[in-house]
């Protein structure tokens, strides 16, 4: 036999890789032997492969293959998801390309170009796995949007609303502007921003002075409806049962007083606007306060802005700080270094918002899954992220999984809509 | 006309029939009222569907009593990264505890972030992300993995260098290349050389150990570590020794017993790199020998090691885990096929050897001998000796050595080494150009004869001293102190020389 005198290995890779292909050698059915089985982490459905898909798949096809040679049951199920967020962000903007707005369209129209996406592009990554060699069971080629795998996830939510763990209601949210979508937190990234804190004049009702007021976010005053101060501040002692009117917006607020606030940041006096800001929605629930939403899903403010109405965030802040300057408002500007979430898929500064969302009560299902890992019934390897692990299971959270987009499971809940009579009408 | 419906309740249903059927058992009323049915607008969080994956790829959620959930599930390892360990992996958990009552998986091995050679997290803006296929394409998959594992611990960053799938084509090449030099050789039916015989127990319990350890590894997801185990098993103890030592003379044959022992080794070896690199193993088994159709290296069995009897093993403590002196620890012993440590010897050996050869310009075709110095009578020489005569072969063959005999003193001018507390020499009288090595000599003392005036001179000088931190005196006078005695040994040598 004639031995090539260097390796090649394009021609020497596609010729086996149809060999196994051909004699099913990747295929498993349930037998007598013992079985091994791993699940692809499916990659989005349009994505393409990138390095950290070599990594982790390449370890998935060691494991799966030396299993097998062990003589077991091997069955490494491929497949992909459906990445409602970023697939649609993907569609929305290959669209708007087009010159075609996503409001344009029916859900059932826009829902058509997904589709037309996701089959036009699906499956790509997939044909990539194969020239790393990756010897999954395609015959089990799975999307978590087909038949089988929505069906279930219809049938999940069902089951776990009649066991009373989704409800829905109204919670601060992590709004992302750009995706016009709720996320979860586990969505929001805390980068380390450089901005600036403005320290405001509320004018005192009725008196001759002011109250000052810090704050990294002057555009929402429009928002405002109290002003906190810590009741053993010594500062501002004067302030106690006095109203202030919020600069430029002219509202007449009350001075409230809870120890939440903190002395000795900025002047020791708090802006609340309980509808973007989670402590201050608190604050607002404790004080019984109005809450208005100041801001459009895109960012921009409404007509609670008054002549700031259909300008985007950024931009009124940037010119109310001129006109806070203008109209003598403005005690000092100072550059402050703070933590701002950004959208983990839109990388825009997330919104908090208050909004009607779905959420799947989490603190019952946590504990039979952190006794799993404590135990090591669950290993994880390196054992190091069993603590980052415990942390975040002793701390959960209720899951929102609402979010407003079309790509995707929809929420499988009707309302009844009842005819009025006509003397209601 | 909105107005015209107002909302008094929500029902949760799979589709609009069985919500108006729910409908009407929740509002009695308005069976005979008219009513329509709004389904929310929203949609699930992604995750919320891979939540289920586990169970949802054997359609465990629809129909949780079918066969092949109750022979997949719970699947073994899941292999993702640390970003989504709440999104994905704690979700998972929760629902195979909801829906089987059962862990989803029984191992997560987190892999690090891929980052390039800098630590800089890879992205299109960067510009920093190699296309996979284009390295598949310039280095093949099996490089590309290997490139991979090399730089991939279980959870920690790995930095990406595309030298590593150089590094993985060139062992590719290297399999390549050890398949050709086999198979190049012609099996006849001679005696088997004693090295051929020696090295083959040896190589054996080479690969036996290395099984062990990669097995071992495998079990704590030490993957890259295996790969290392396997690729120095490769490298240094099939191809560097084994194959050098039973390589025949150009264009002599091979005996067939070592033939067929190592085209036995071959195959093991190719099954053990399998998993890691599989297509060049596929490609070279299928030449191995003569295959039939639908054979494949990928449903063969991974080797086991061989089984040794407690005679053939010497006790060994793992050296990463050192007991205090006084103490064993019983858990760290590892028992190892006792050749492996007298072959240690005899590799030695064949090093000092050649070092000589370089040193002293002595080629490697010219043969020299070895003589061991024994200073002791032959009833406790065994006791006081680590030489033993059955290696002789492999010393002769791969240092080409002539002839091994004990003798009773050193020779003179010989060069000697010392292994463990065996004193060898190799006598260089026949090889030695006396002119040449004055020569050599003459320009090695200048050298440091120049060396030594210039650091004299710094210490002569007062300023220097004077101001010199106690360290760099130090230093500058053990510089003078190394300087003259190695100038009193190359004296000493040139003197030897001329008398």
């Amino acid at each position: 036999m004639e031995i090539a005198s260097t390796y090649s290995p394009n021609e020497v890779e596609n010729k086996w890789y149809e060999y196994w292909m051909a004699h099913g050698f990747f295929h498993s059915e349930p037998d007598e032997r013992e079985p091994y089985t791993i699940v692809i982490p499916p990659p989005n459905v349009t994505g393409v492969l990138h390095m950290g898909h070599m990594l982790n798949n390449t370890i998935q096809d060691i494991l799966v293959r030396r299993a097998r040679m062990m003589g077991k049951n091997a069955c490494w199920v491929p497949g992909t998801d459906h990445a409602s967020i970023a697939t649609e962000a993907k569609v929305v903007a290959k669209l708007a390309q087009e010159g075609i707005k996503k409001t344009d369209l029916t859900r059932e129209q826009f829902l058509e170009h997904v589709w037309e996406w996701t089959h036009k592009h699906g499956g790509i990554i997939l044909e990539q796995l194969k020239k790393l060699g990756a010897s999954c069971d395609w015959e089990r080629t799975a999307f978590t949007m087909d038949e089988k795998r929505s069906e279930s996830v219809i049938k999940v939510f069902i089951d776990l609303y009649n066991k009373g763990l989704i409800y829905r209601g109204v919670r601060m949210v992590n709004w992302d502007p750009a995706a016009k979508t709720a996320l979860s937190d586990e969505e929001v990234i805390h980068k380390e921003q450089q901005g600036k804190l403005y320290y405001l004049r509320y004018m005192i009702e009725g008196e001759k002075g002011y109250a000052v007021v810090a704050t990294t976010r002057p555009e929402t005053i429009f928002g405002d409806t109290a002003v906190c101060i810590n009741p053993n501040d010594p500062k501002n002692q004067h302030l106690k049962g006095k109203k202030v009117i919020v600069p430029i917006v002219n509202r007449i607020v009350p001075i409230i007083e809870d120890d939440y606030v903190d002395i000795e940041f900025g002047t020791g006096c708090l802006k609340v606007t309980p509808a973007h800001d989670v402590n201050d929605y608190m604050l607002g629930e404790k004080y019984g306060l109005e809450t208005l939403d100041i801001f459009n899903d895109d960012g921009t403010l409404n007509a609670h802005g008054q002549q700031y109405e259909g300008k985007d965030r950024f931009e009124v802040r940037k010119q109310i700080e001129k006109d806070l300057e203008a109209a003598g408002l403005m005690e000092k500007v100072e550059p402050y270094e703070n933590k701002v979430g950004f959208s983990e898929r839109t990388n825009v500064p997330i919104e908090p918002k208050l909004s009607m969302q779905w959420f799947l009560k989490m603190s019952d299902l946590a504990k039979p899954a952190l006794n799993a890992v404590e135990s090591s019934e669950i290993k994880f390897f390196p054992p190091k992220f069993k603590n980052t692990y415990r942390h975040w299971m002793e701390n959960i959270k209720d899951w929102n999984i609402s979010r407003q987009l079309w790509w995707g499971h929809r929420i499988p809940a009707w309302y009844v809509m009842e005819k009025r009579e006509t003397s209601e009408l | 006309m909105a107005n015209e419906y107002k909302n008094i309740g929500v029902v949760v249903a799979e589709d609009e029939a069985k919500a108006r059927e729910l409908a009407l058992q929740k509002f009695p009323h308005l069976n005979d009222r008219e009513f329509s049915l709004r389904q929310d607008e929203d949609t699930l969080d992604t995750w919320f569907s891979s939540w289920l994956w586990p169970i949802s790829v054997f359609d465990g959620i629809k129909n949780p009593d079918n066969e092949e959930i109750k022979y997949y599930y719970p699947t073994n390892d899941l292999v993702t990264g640390p970003d989504i360990i709440f999104f994905w992996v704690a979700r998972m958990i929760m629902a195979g505890y909801e829906y089987r009552g059962k862990e989803c998986f029984n191992n997560v091995y987190f892999t690090g972030i891929v980052r390039d050679k800098l630590g800089r997290k890879m992205s299109k803006q960067l510009g920093n992300s190699p296309d996979p296929l284009e390295l598949i394409h310039k280095y093949g998959a099996d490089g590309v993995r290997m490139g991979l594992m090399l730089s991939a611990p279980a959870g920690n960053d790995i930095l990406f260098d595309e030298s590593l799938c150089e590094q993985g084509r060139n062992f590719c090449n290297k399999i390549w290349n050890a398949f050709r030099l086999v198979k190049s050789w012609e099996a006849v039916d001679i005696p088997q050389p004693e090295e051929c015989e020696i090295i083959t127990e040896w190589f054996e319990a080479k690969l036996s150990v290395a099984i062990t350890n990669i097995n071992d590894l495998f079990s704590k997801y030490r993957i890259s570590e295996a790969l290392m185990e396997v690729y120095k098993l490769f490298w240094d103890d099939f191809s560097s020794e084994y194959l050098e030592t039973i390589k025949p003379e150009y264009q002599k044959p091979i005996d067939s017993k070592t033939y067929e022992n190592t085209i036995n080794f071959f195959d093991k070896l190719l099954r053990l790199l399998h998993p890691f690199m599989p297509f060049i193993t596929e490609e070279l088994w299928q030449q191995l020998i003569v295959r039939s159709e639908g054979e494949s290296i990928m449903i063969q069995e991974i080797p086991v090691p061989k089984e040794y009897n407690t005679k053939e093993l010497s006790m060994s403590s793992s050296s990463k885990n050192n007991a205090p002196a006084g103490y064993y620890n019983f858990d760290d012993i590892n028992y190892t096929p006792t050749i492996i440590y007298e072959f240690e010897d005899t590799q030695d050996i064949v090093s000092n050897i050649r070092t000589i050869r370089q040193q002293k310009s002595i080629s490697n075709n010219i043969p020299v001998t070895l003589e061991i110095i024994d200073n002791y009578d032959d009833e406790n020489y065994y006791i006081h000796s680590s030489y033993d005569p059955r290696f002789d072969s492999v010393i002769k063959k791969r240092a080409n050595v002539s002839d091994i005999k004990k003798v009773d003193k050193k020779s003179d001018n010989v060069v000697s080494f010392f292994v463990k507390i065996t004193e060898y020499s190799v006598p260089i009288d026949a090889f030695i150009n006396v002119e040449e090595e004055l020569a050599k000599l003459e320009a090695d003392l200048k050298y440091h004869q120049g060396f030594l005036q210039s650091v004299a001179a710094k210490l002569a000088n007062e300023n220097f001293v004077a101001k010199a931190p106690t360290q760099v005196l130090e230093l500058e006078r053990k510089k003078q102190a190394d300087a003259e005695s190695k100038i009193k040994s190359i004296e000493e040598a040139m003197a030897a020389y001329r008398s």
